[in-house]
C-alpha cells in the first residue's frame, strides 16, 4: 500500500502542456480525445482532467454535460484513492452527506475518479466522470484506469520534454545571471508576475536580503515603499507600451526598503528581456543616498537662507547688471504670483504689467546707475502715499558687489520702513521749533518785566524821593499829580502781562464753535466809543465760513485787538473803512481784517514785527503789547497771522485759524 | 557848559532826569527828543553846527516809531558827518543782561546806564565828556 502525495503543478508546467506539441496534436488535444473516449465508452455524461496547481483544482477539459466548476478538496484527495487507484461515488445526491472530497455539493449523482501519477508516484491531478446514473464499479474502474494510465504516459512524456525546454532555459537565465554577479549596480530580474527570479550580490548587500531568501519575492511589495509603488508601476507600464523587449527607460529617482526597514534613496532603471519567449523585467538599482543627502543638505540651506531673506522685515531686491530682478523677498512684494513673474524682468517691464506709470520705474533706474557705478552704497529716503494718502517712508539703500576683476555681478537693494521714525523726527522738528518760539516768547517776557514793569516804577521811586526831598508844596502837588498816569501805566501794563502769562498756562483750552458776526458785535459794543468818535464804517463778509472753532476768550481778545488797532492808527485824512471777512481753505479758514489806516512800513519793520512792546505809531495809547498777545494765542492753537501793509495806505491783518473740519 | 539830548518818550522820566541832573550841577543844558527818529532828523539838521550838537547823549531802548536800536542804526551812519564828538549812553529801565551785552558790542556806545540815573554818576558822566 501506498500513501501517495499531491504534486503540485507550476502555472507554467500547466501552460506548457496545452503549448506542447507532440506529433501532429498538442498535449491537451490528445488529454482532450482520450476523455473523450473514455466518456463514451463509460456512458457517462461528461468527464473532466484536474490538475493541481496551489490547491486548486485546474479543470483542463471537460465534455458532454456541464456540471459547473468542481470544488474538489485537494489536501483529502490522497487518502480517497484506494489501493485499487479509483475512487467511486454513486448516490451523491442520497442525503447521505457530501464527500470529503468536494468541499460543496456536486450537481451530479455519481463521480468516478483515477489518479494521475508523475514517475515518482506522486499524485498531479486526476481523471474523473460524472453521471446522473450510478457507474457500475468495474466497467467504470477498467475504462478510468486504461484513460488514467493512457494519460499519464503522455503527460511523463510531455513532462520529460518539458523539463528539457525549462532546463535551457533556466540555462539562458543563467548565463544572464552570470554577466550580472559582478555588476557594480544592484540587479534584479523578475518575471512577469512581478516576482524575483534573480538578485545579484550588489543587490542583496543594498537590499540587506540573503540571495537564497530573495527569490521568489514579489518585488514591488517587497522592496518598493508604497508612496512610490505607483510610479515604478507606471514607469513599467510606459515601458511595456514601448513594446520594444530590450529599451531601458530613463532613471527614476525613488526609494527602496531594505528588510531592516530603512528607506533609501536609489535611482532604478529598467528594461525588459524576453528569453525563449519568457520576459523578464531587469531592473538596474543604484544607491544615491549619499548624493540625494548632499543635494537635501544644499536644500535645507537654501531654505534656510531664503526663510532669513523672506522673514526680514525689510524688503530686499537683488538685480543682475541689466537692472533685472534676480530676487525679491515677500517684503518686497508680497503677491508671491508677481513676485515670480518679476524674476528676469526689470521695473519698466513691471510697470508696464501693473498699468503703472513709468515714473517710478525711470527713478529707480536712475539709482540704480548710480549705484552701479560706484564703488561704495548708496542711500535715500523714500516717501510713498498708501491708497489712503498716508505717507510711508522708507530708508533705501543699493549696494553693488563685484568680482575681483571689479566686474559688477549685482546689485543689492534693501529698504526699511522708517515711517515710525520719520513722525518721531518729525514731532522733534516741531518740538524744537515750539520750543524756540517759546524761549523767544521767553526773553520777550524778562524783557517786559524788566522794562515795561520796571520803568514805571523807576518813575514812580524818583517821584516819591522827590516828594519827599521837596519843601515847596506847589512842587510837591506838581509830582503827586505825576504820580497818577505813572500808578496807570503800571496798573496796565501789569495787567496785559497777567493776561498773557495765563495765554502760555493755558495749554489745554477748550475750544467751541463761535459765530463771527456775534464775536464782532460784541466787540464793536465794547469799542463804541472809538467807533461813535470815528464814525468808522464796518464792511463784514462772514458768508463764507460763518463760524471758527477756537478758545472763545481767544478769539474775542483777537478780534478785539484787530479791530481796536484798525480804529487806533487810523488815518487822520479819510474817515476809516474796516473790512472783515473769512475764506475757506482746505480745513483751514483765514480771517481778514483790513483798514484805510496809516499803514506800516514793513520793510523797516517786518522782522520786529509782533514783539513785544514793539511800538509803530507816536501814539498816546500804544504800548506795544496787543499784537503780541494776538500772535501768542494765534500760535497757542496751532495757527499763524501775518500782515500786508503799504504806509498811508492801510494794514490788512490775516490770520489763519487750522483744522475748522466740523 | 555842556550840551545834553535825552531820547525818550517817557516824559515823567525825562522831567525827573533832568531835574536831577541839575539838582548835580548847574553847567548844563537840555534837549529832548520823544523818539529815536526826531533826534535824527534834528542831528542831521545840524550836522554841521558844533554849538548845536551834544556833549552827551541819553538813549532810551523801548521807543515808538524808532526805538534805540533803530536809531543806533542809523546814527552809525551819519555820526562821521557830526562835526563834534560827544558820548553816547543807553539809558535804559532795562535789566535784560541780553540788552547790555548788545550794546556793548556796539563801538558807539560809552556805556548801559541803568534807570534812574544816581548824582554821583552825573557828576562822573560831565566831567569825561
Amino acid at each position: 500500500m501506498y500513501i501517495p502525495s499531491v504534486q503540485h503543478y507550476h502555472q507554467e508546467r500547466i501552460e506548457a502542456i496545452y503549448g506542447l506539441t507532440i506529433g501532429a496534436m498538442t498535449v491537451a488535444d490528445s488529454i482532450n480525445d482520450m476523455l473523450n473516449l473514455a466518456v463514451r465508452l463509460t456512458g457517462a455524461r461528461g468527464g473532466t482532467v484536474a490538475f493541481f496547481n496551489n490547491y486548486i483544482v485546474f479543470t483542463g477539459s471537460r465534455l458532454g454535460h456541464n456540471y459547473g466548476e468542481l470544488q474538489i478538496n485537494a489536501t483529502a484527495l490522497p487518502g480517497c484513492f484506494k489501493e485499487t487507484g479509483i475512487l467511486v461515488l454513486n448516490e451523491l445526491q442520497g442525503g447521505s452527506g457530501i464527500p470529503p472530497i468536494f468541499n460543496e455539493a456536486p450537481s451530479f449523482s455519481s463521480f468516478a475518479a483515477v489518479p494521475l501519477m508523475d514517475a515518482e508516484r506522486n499524485i498531479t491531478g486526476f481523471v474523473a466522470l460524472m453521471n446522473d446514473a450510478p457507474f457500475s464499479a468495474d466497467a467504470a474502474a477498467s475504462i478510468l484506469t486504461a484513460t488514467g494510465r493512457q494519460i499519464n504516459a503522455l503527460i511523463q512524456l510531455s513532462d520529460k520534454i518539458l523539463n528539457d525546454a525549462m532546463n535551457q532555459h533556466r540555462n539562458s537565465l543563467a548565463q544572464l545571471e552570470g554577466i550580472f554577479q559582478n555588476d557594480v549596480d544592484a540587479i534584479v530580474i523578475t518575471n512577469d508576475a512581478g516576482a524575483i527570479t534573480y538578485a545579484n550580490p550588489r543587490a542583496c548587500h543594498l537590499l540587506e536580503w540573503p540571495a537564497a531568501a530573495i527569490t521568489g519575492k514579489p518585488f514591488l511589495d517587497t522592496f518598493i515603499p508604497e508612496d512610490f509603488r505607483n510610479a515604478v508601476a507606471e514607469g513599467r507600464n510606459l515601458l511595456e507600451g514601448n513594446s520594444v523587449s530590450q529599451t531601458s527607460n530613463p532613471n527614476m529617482e525613488i526609494r527602496a526598503l531594505t528588510r531592516s526597514g530603512a528607506e533609501l534613496d536609489v535611482a532604478i532603471g529598467m528594461s525588459y528581456l524576453s528569453i525563449d519567449d519568457k520576459r523578464y523585467l531587469i531592473s538596474y538599482i543604484r544607491n544615491i543616498t549619499d548624493h540625494k543627502s548632499a543635494a537635501r543638505k544644499i536644500d535645507e540651506q537654501k531654505a534656510f537662507y531664503e526663510t532669513i531673506l523672506n522673514k526680514l522685515p525689510t524688503d530686499i531686491a537683488v538685480f543682475d547688471p541689466q537692472h533685472k530682478y534676480l530676487f525679491v523677498n515677500p517684503g518686497a512684494i508680497s503677491d508671491e504670483s508677481l513676485r515670480k513673474y518679476i524674476v528676469g524682468k526689470d521695473d519698466f517691464e513691471y510697470a508696464a504689467y501693473r498699468n503703472r506709470s513709468e515714473d517710478v520705474a525711470q527713478r529707480r533706474r536712475d539709482r540704480f546707475l548710480q549705484a552701479a557705478n560706484s564703488d561704495v552704497e548708496i542711500k535715500w529716503e523714500d516717501t510713498l502715499y498708501d491708497p489712503e494718502g498716508v505717507p510711508i517712508t522708507h530708508l533705501r539703500r543699493l549696494f553693488p558687489v563685484r568680482n575681483e576683476q571689479g566686474e559688477l555681478l549685482m546689485v543689492i537693494g534693501y529698504g526699511i520702513d522708517i515711517t515710525e521714525r520719520k513722525i518721531m523726527e518729525n514731532k522733534q522738528a516741531m518740538l524744537v521749533k515750539q520750543l524756540s518760539v517759546q524761549n523767544t516768547q521767553l526773553t520777550d517776557f524778562c524783557n517786559i518785566v524788566s522794562h515795561n514793569l520796571r520803568a514805571p516804577l523807576v518813575n514812580m521811586s524818583m517821584l516819591v524821593q522827590y516828594i519827599e526831598e521837596s519843601e515847596d508844596e506847589t512842587d510837591r502837588m506838581e509830582l503827586i499829580k505825576m504820580l497818577k498816569p505813572v500808578v496807570e501805566n503800571l496798573h496796565g501794563t501789569f495787567g496785559e502781562l497777567v493776561e498773557s502769562i495765563q495765554i502760555k498756562q493755558d495749554h489745554e483750552v477748550l475750544s467751541e464753535k463761535i459765530l463771527l458776526a456775534d464775536c464782532v458785535d460784541r466787540t464793536l459794543k465794547e469799542l463804541k466809543f472809538e467807533v461813535n468818535k470815528s464814525q468808522a464804517e464796518f464792511q463784514v463778509d462772514f458768508s463764507e465760513a460763518p463760524a471758527i472753532l477756537f478758545p472763545s476768550k481767544y478769539l474775542f481778545s483777537i478780534i478785539h485787538n484787530l479791530l481796536s488797532n484798525a480804529l487806533k492808527y487810523q488815518s487822520p485824512q479819510r474817515k476809516p473803512l474796516i473790512k472783515i471777512a473769512t475764506k475757506k481753505v482746505n480745513d483751514d479758514v483765514i480771517l481778514s481784517v483790513a483798514d484805510n489806516g496809516l499803514g506800516i512800513d514793513l520793510v523797516k519793520h517786518g522782522k520786529n514785527f509782533f514783539k513785544i512792546g514793539k511800538v509803530f505809531h507816536k501814539n498816546p495809547n500804544a504800548k506795544g503789547f496787543g499784537l503780541f498777545m494776538t500772535k501768542t494765542q494765534v500760535e497757542a492753537m496751532g495757527g499763524t497771522i501775518w500782515v500786508e501793509s503799504m504806509p498811508d495806505e492801510g494794514s490788512t491783518f490775516f490770520i489763519e485759524f487750522k483744522n475748522q473740519k466740523f | 557848559m555842556k550840551s545834553i539830548f535825552l531820547v525818550d518818550d517817557d516824559k515823567i522820566l525825562v522831567y525827573l532826569t533832568i531835574r536831577t541832573i541839575k539838582s548835580a550841577t548847574t553847567e548844563t543844558t537840555f534837549k529832548d527828543f520823544g523818539n529815536g527818529l526826531e533826534a535824527i532828523d534834528y542831528l542831521k539838521s545840524v550836522a554841521d553846527k558844533t554849538d548845536l550838537l551834544p556833549d552827551i547823549i541819553l538813549l532810551d531802548l523801548s521807543m515808538p516809531v524808532m526805538d534805540g536800536w533803530e536809531f543806533l542804526e542809523e546814527y552809525t551812519k551819519l555820526e562821521p558827518s557830526i562835526q563834534k564828538k560827544n558820548k553816547l549812553y543807553i539809558f535804559s529801565s532795562s535789566i535784560s543782561p541780553h540788552d547790555i551785552e548788545r550794546a556793548k558790542n556796539i563801538n558807539l556806545v560809552s556805556d548801559f546806564i541803568i534807570k534812574p540815573l544816581k548824582k554821583d554818576r552825573i557828576i562822573d558822566m560831565v566831567n569825561f565828556c
